[in-house]
Order: structure tokens, then sequence, then C-alpha cells
């Protein structure tokens, strides 16, 4: 029964993670390599806030998601400007960055070392102490982000995401000021999954650079590729799936020495059969051009 | 201090520019964003290995070139692998290059996870020796050092010798130019793209192998050095090679400027912050010429 | 005040001169076409109008104001409309929401509005939903509003992209050959709604290699070849001047 509450809060955690990372590329047309910098700049800053500084979860997750959108301000200035190649290249150089900084600024964040201790979540002086009570609140929390990005998804603001996706040319010369549309879409987005940033530290209660690498950010962006694009149900489906996959290597009594490595192997041939036969995705609506 | 510095760089960026260049290759001649070029150059090592343990182990040096020649004859099976079931495929259904590029992002995870799967996620060493050095007024230059200086010299000499004067050469950079033309033109574009893969795979084993029997090998080294290589094309100008030598260069040199001042651990962080700094200032590289609004 | 008026306007890309001190100005409420063979510099001179390149020397003025300094969106907003050779509609999106989205200075488009104001964005967007279904009708692909933009035939797709203009009630609408790529029932629809919109006080300045067909409609036409007008005229003096086979043929 743990083991299952485990696994759904680790689908609540990517379901947050999955759908903001297709705002920014089935929805916008970005293809992003950072989405696991931001899922641990938010993980980083609620537990800093937290630990070191006493707040309370609430108010530390307020100001990491703050933090977070600041910070991708600074992604969206240095790397919007560049062609579509560039662009995922430059999200590529902010998740290394962010990694470095994580890893090496052992002053403030404790280095490969990482951060032991991090308080459950106290909302209003309720404290989320069981599995059961952490399950249960992160499919609220869960279902607040979801609910938020369907509304985006399906307002005028996200249709012009779509248009500017399509054909950036052709909505600049309909007046759409591109950039901007962009830039919030990379903004909401980095805050959706430092809230997932947020909750995984508070879950785990122990953080450290290592969960924030490439690695975790090709597996967000095989969810988004391989359940689909473009809609509301094609990432979901991709969390569930690549959540639940892998666990079923666990019964094939595989060590786990080389679980990790298998299941890399198995979300690049994912990658790869999903491109070459259903671009679209399984779920999914928008096909990458 | 500063010269030893600056000859640190030449190496570093010396070999930087064999990856830059086969990446440039691969990019231009085959229009693919190979990131799985970083799994080549990992696996170029790993396969020397494989068939140095083969062969029981090195016992001199013919063996050792016998076992590098195999490595290198692998790697061009493999890249022959990776053209035909992958990249040409998606290529004759005209995919889009994103397609492509997730394609490649898939080949690197799977090609250097079977990798660690087999033989481990540590370092390994290919020669624990301590290396013989040579010191020239303020500097000092190991053994290894020099046969990557001149080794990674003569083969970029070579590549743009063979570039400009051979019948290859000019092949690869009319299908650079303009692959449909090429194409109604007779030649054979998939024999070309072939060649092109195996190119640019042996420069990145190359110079994997150099810098391997300098300090060691894990299956994680590609990835830094395919983006390294990447950065350098870019910056230096997507359509010229000789850029992209030029970008590596100088990413070498800074990176061990960074080394010197900072700490190791910022040089990848360092080679993005340059990417980004170079992009600002001029939007399609140092030494590109300028593109046609419609091909940004 | 004319609508349109440029002054020696000049590019060049690698010592090419593909614009070569062109001057002209469009009157409000006309058609002009420029006519010219390949590569005479008609789509970069559309290219530096729309503001998507930056003109070497010379000046745009719109309304009377310099538009020079102006982002092409922002020029997008004072009123330029475009149409490419290649189209560029929104593919993956449905013939409706095309429309929907071409709408200008939409209040959903402000996130903030959105979740905060909803009352505003919904009045607008039944309006814009109205004003959508209205131009469907107009350009007669009602029985597609579901459709995907891809799924339409090339000329469909030229008569979305031009209701897209409509939509976004752009003043003054650059043409890119209009016509190029369609079956001659297809031209002719094309061209009488060019007409209509021109009763609707539009402007419209198109780039044209169907010459018989654009003198038909046109007030004014240009005769561009290397960068320069040769030729400029009404339907009637262009064509009868034997300047114009020398331009197109090099005879």
């Amino acid at each position: 029964m743990n083991y299952l509450l485990h696994l759904i809060v680790l689908i609540e955690l990517y379901v947050m993670l999955a759908l903001s990372l297709n705002l920014m590329v089935g929805y916008t047309g970005l293809l992003t390599l950072a989405h696991a910098a931001f899922y641990g700049l938010g993980a980083y800053a609620t537990t800093l806030l937290m630990v070191s500084w006493g707040f309370d979860f609430l108010f530390a997750l307020i100001l990491a998601i703050a933090g977070t959108v600041l910070l991708s301000f600074l992604i969206s200035f240095a790397s919007l400007r560049f062609r579509g190649d560039y662009f995922i290249l430059a999200t590529l150089a902010f998740q290394v960055i962010v990694f470095a900084v994580l890893y090496n600024w052992v002053d403030l964040t404790r280095g490969p070392y990482g951060i032991p201790g991090i308080p459950k979540p106290s909302i209003f002086g309720v404290k989320i102490g069981s599995l059961l009570s952490f399950s249960l609140f992160g499919f609220v929390v869960a279902c607040l982000i979801a609910g938020f990005l369907a509304l985006i998804f399906r307002s005028p603001f996200g249709r012009t995401l779509q248009a500017i996706r399509d054909d950036e040319l052709a909505a600049t010369a309909l007046g759409k000021n591109v950039v901007s549309f962009k830039v919030r879409s990379v903004a909401i987005a980095s805050g959706c999954a430092a809230v997932a940033g947020a909750l995984y530290a508070t879950y785990v209660t122990f953080i450290d650079p290592t969960s924030f690498t490439i690695d975790e950010s090709i597996l967000m962006l095989s969810m988004v590729i391989v359940g689909g694009t473009g809609n509301l149900k094609g990432p979901m489906v991709g969390a569930v799936m690549l959540i639940v996959l892998p666990e079923l290597l666990r019964f094939l009594a595989i060590p786990d020495a080389v679980a990790a490595n298998i299941r890399l192997i198995i979300y690049g041939f994912l990658l790869i059969i999903m491109m070459h036969f259903r671009p679209q995705g399984l779920a999914g609506k928008y096909q990458f051009e | 201090m500063i010269l030893q510095i600056l000859l640190n760089g030449l190496i570093a960026g010396l070999l930087y520019s064999l990856v830059a260049l086969g990446f440039s290759l691969i990019y231009s001649g085959a229009k693919v964003f190979h990131i799985a070029h970083g799994a080549i150059y990992t696996a170029a090592v790993y396969l020397f290995l494989a068939w140095t343990f083969i062969a029981g182990h090195v016992r001199n040096g013919w063996s050792l070139f016998a076992a590098i020649f195999a490595a290198l004859i692998s790697v061009c099976l493999l890249a022959l692998l990776l053209e035909i079931s992958v990249y040409r495929p998606l290529s004759e259904r005209r995919a889009p290059p994103l397609v492509t590029f997730i394609s490649s992002l898939g080949l690197y995870i799977i090609i250097v996870n079977l990798i660690a799967l087999v033989f481990g996620n540590e370092t390994k060493i290919l020669n624990p020796n301590i290396e013989p050095t040579i010191t020239l007024g303020e500097v000092i230059i190991t053994r290894m050092q020099l046969i990557q200086l001149i080794v990674s010299s003569l083969i970029i000499l070579l590549v743009f010798i063979l570039l400009k004067q051979s019948a290859l050469g000019r092949n690869i950079r009319a299908l650079s130019d303009n692959p449909i033309l090429v194409s109604v033109l007779g030649i054979n574009v998939k024999r070309i793209r072939i060649l092109v893969f195996m190119l640019g795979s042996l420069l990145a084993a190359s110079a994997s192998l150099l810098k391997a029997f300098d300090v060691g090998v894990d299956p994680h080294v590609g990835l830094s050095a395919v983006l390294t290589a990447a950065v350098a094309v870019i910056i230096g100008g997507t359509n010229s090679h000789l850029g992209a030598v030029v970008g590596a260069l100088l990413l070498g040199m800074t990176q061990n400027l960074v080394v010197w001042f900072l700490s190791a651990q910022w040089q990848d962080a360092m080679t993005f912050v340059i990417f980004i700094l170079v992009l600002l200032a001029r939007r399609d590289g140092l030494l590109a010429t300028k593109l046609r609004l419609e091909e940004r | 005040m004319a609508l349109l008026e440029i002054q020696h306007l000049a590019k060049s890309f690698d010592g090419v001169k593909a614009v070569d001190h062109v001057s002209f100005a469009i009157e409000p409420g006309t058609i002009t076409s420029i006519i010219g063979p390949n590569g005479a510099g008609k789509t970069t001179l559309f290219n530096l109008i729309a503001g998507f390149l930056r003109q070497d020397a010379g000046t745009i003025n719109y309304k009377g104001k310099a538009i020079d300094v102006l982002s092409p969106s922002q020029r997008a907003e004072c009123g330029i409309g475009r149409l490419w050779q290649d189209i560029r509609i929104f593919r993956n999106m449905t013939t409706l929401e095309n429309l929907l989205v071409a709408k200008k200075n939409q209040p959903g488009e402000k996130i903030s509005n959105y979740l905060l104001r909803y009352k505003n964005v919904d009045k607008f967007e039944k309006q814009n939903r109205e004003a959508a279904e209205r131009v469907i009708k107009f350009i007669r692909l009602d029985h597609k509003q579901n459709s995907l933009a891809q799924d339409l035939s090339y000329g469909q797709q030229k008569l979305l992209a031009l209701g897209r203009l409509l939509m976004n009630e752009a003043e003054l609408l650059l043409l890119d050959e209009p016509t190029a790529g369609v079956n001659p029932v297809m031209i002719d629809e094309i061209l009488v709604l060019i007409q209509m919109l021109v009763k609707e006080g539009k402007t419209v300045l198109m780039i044209e290699h169907n010459v018989p067909k654009a003198m038909s409609i046109s007030d004014w036409v240009y005769v561009m070849d290397e960068g320069r007008i040769e030729l400029h005229g009404s339907p009637a003096e262009v064509s009868s001047n034997p300047l114009l086979k020398e331009v197109y043929l090099g005879v």
C-alpha cells in the first residue's frame, strides 16, 4: 500500500512537471532541456528558506515560485532571441550552469552533500506528516496546477501561443509581440515546475543536486513526447506511463545499480520509436514541425 | 605561468577542434544536429578497451596500434549503423529538424547507458604511467600532450586539404550547399552522407582516444565534448568549418583560463556563458556569412 | 495624404542591390500592383515595408508618420498586413481558430485579464467569434470551420490568409503573389475578394506575376527590375509601353 501511495505521489509530481513542460514545448513550440533546472531551483529555494531561515511551507513556496520565475526571465533574455536549435542549446546551457551552481556553491547549497532534514509541510497549523496525507495533499496541489494550466491552454493567450508555435513570422505580422508571449510561457512553466520542486523537497526530506540533472530533463521531455503534446491528456498519459513502466522493472529483479541505466535506455528507445512512428505522441494533438 | 595556460589551452582547443570539425561536417553535410556525436566520442574509447580485452592485453606497440585501428573501424561501423537505421529514414521522410534532434538524443542516451551498463560508471585510466615531460623555458609539456598537439594538428590539416582538393571534399561541400541539386546531378547522396558520418565520427574518435590516453575516460565525457563542439560550431558560424576550429580553439583557451582562476567544476558552465555572450553580440556567429531572412 | 510613402529606399546584400533607391506613394483605397521579373527585389521591398528587414538608406512613412524604428509587430499594430507567397497559415489550428487568433489587442491575451476580469474577456471573445463567423462566411469556408488549416486546399488556405487580414483589421494589405498556384476559378474569386476589401476601405499593394489579371484590377502599376522602378503608370499606359517587354524578357 505504501508503495502504491509512493507511486501516486510521483505521478502527481510528474503530472505537474509534464503539463508545465507541455506549455513550453507543445503550445509555444519551445523545446527545452532546462525544465529540471527549474524543478531543482524550486526545490532548493523552498528547502533553504525552510531549513536555513525557518520560514513555513506556504511562505517558502511563494518565495520559491517568485525566485524561479525571476530567474526564468534571465534564461528568456539570454536565449529567446536565438533561432530554434540555438534556443535548445541555450536551455541546455542553463541546465548545466544551474547544476554547476547547485553542485559547486557549497557554502550555499552544501553541494554534493545535499541538504537533509527538510520538514514536512504544515498548512495553517496542520502538519502533513503521513504518506497518506501527503499523497492527498499532492493530489490537491496537482489538481490546482493542472487546472490552472488547463485554463491557460484554453485561453486566448494559449491560442496565440499556438499561433506562435505554428508560424512565428505570421504571428508577428498580425501584431503579436512574440517575445512577450514566449517569456510569459517560460515564466508560467518555470513557476509550476518550482511548485513541483517544493513538493518533492518536502516529500523526500533530503535533496541533493543529482536529482536535478540533464537526465531528469530528458525524462520529463520523454513524458511529453511519448504521451503527446499540445493538449491536456497527452502529458498526463506520458507521466503515468513513464513512472509506471520502470517500476515494472522492479518485478524483474534487476539490480538497482543497473536499473537506472536500463531505465534510461528504455527512454532512449521510446524517444526514437515515437519520433519514427508517432511524432504526435500516444495521446497528443500536435506533431512537431 | 600564462604561457603554460596558453599551451594547455591550445592543446585542449585542438582536441575540441577535432570534435567540432566532425560535428560541423555532419551538421552541414547531413543537416543533423548530431548530439549522438558525443556518444560516438565516448564509444570510441570503450571500443578500444573492448578490443584490447579481446586481444588479451597490449603486448607491444603494434598491438596497441592494432587495437586503435580496430576501434576506429568499429566507430565507422557504428556511424554507418546510426545513419542507416535512424538518420536516413528520417531524412527521406523529410522529418522536421526537431524530430531528428530528439531521435539523436535518444541515440545518445541508449549508447551511453549501454556503455555504462557493460563497463561501469567509474573512470577508466588507459595509461597508468607517469608521462615523461619536456621543459621549454617556462613551460612544461608532457609526451602525451606533444602527441596530442602534433596528431590533432595533422588531422585537422589533412581534413581541410581533403575538403579543398579531393572529389569527396567537393561532394561534401556541394551537399552542404544544395542537397537537392546534388542528387539531381546524379551524385550518390546516400554514399556521401555515410562518408560524412564516418569522417565526422573518426574525428571525434581520434579526439577521445588522444584525450583518454592522457586523463582516462568515463561514460559521461561525451556530453561535455559534444556540447563544447556544438558551441564551437555555432560561435564560429555554422556554415564555416574554419569557424568551428576557431571557435574550438577559443573555447579551449578560455576554459583553461577559467580552470586556473576558478576551478575545473565551472568549465562547462563557462563554455555556455561564452556561447550566450558571443551570440548576443553576433547573432550568426563570428565567421558566418549572412543568412537570408527565411533561412534563419 | 498618401497612406504609404517610401523615399529612396535601399537595401543591399553582400554588394547586391536588392532594392536600389525606390520611391513611391500609395493612396488610400487603391489597388497598386508591382510586377517584374524574378529577383527584381519585390519581396525584399515588402520585407522592408513590413519591418522584417532594416533598410540601408531611405525612409518609410505610414499615415504621415515615420515608421522606420518600429518592429514588425508594431507596424502590424498600426495597420500594415502581410500575405506571404508561401501563405503561412497556422497549420495545427482550425480554420476558425486561425481567424479568432488574428484579432488585434485581445484582452484574453493578458493572463491577468483572463483570470481576474473574465467578464471582459468573455464579452470580447463573443464579439470575436461573431466577427470570425461573418468572415468565414465571406470567404466561403464555413463548411470547413473546424478543419485543421493544414487540411485545406492551397486555394482555401489563401482565402483563409486573406480572411485573417480582415480579422486583423489591417488597412494596408501587402499581398505577395495572391493568385499564384491556384486554379483559374479561384484566381477570379481571390481578385473579387481583393476588390471587395478595397471597397470596404482597405488599400492593396500587391506583387503579381499574373500580369493581365493584376492589370485588370489595379489602379496603378509599378514595374521593378534589379531593384529599381523602371516604369510606372496606369495599367493602360504600362501595358502599351514597349519598355515592358524589355524588362520582362531582357531584350
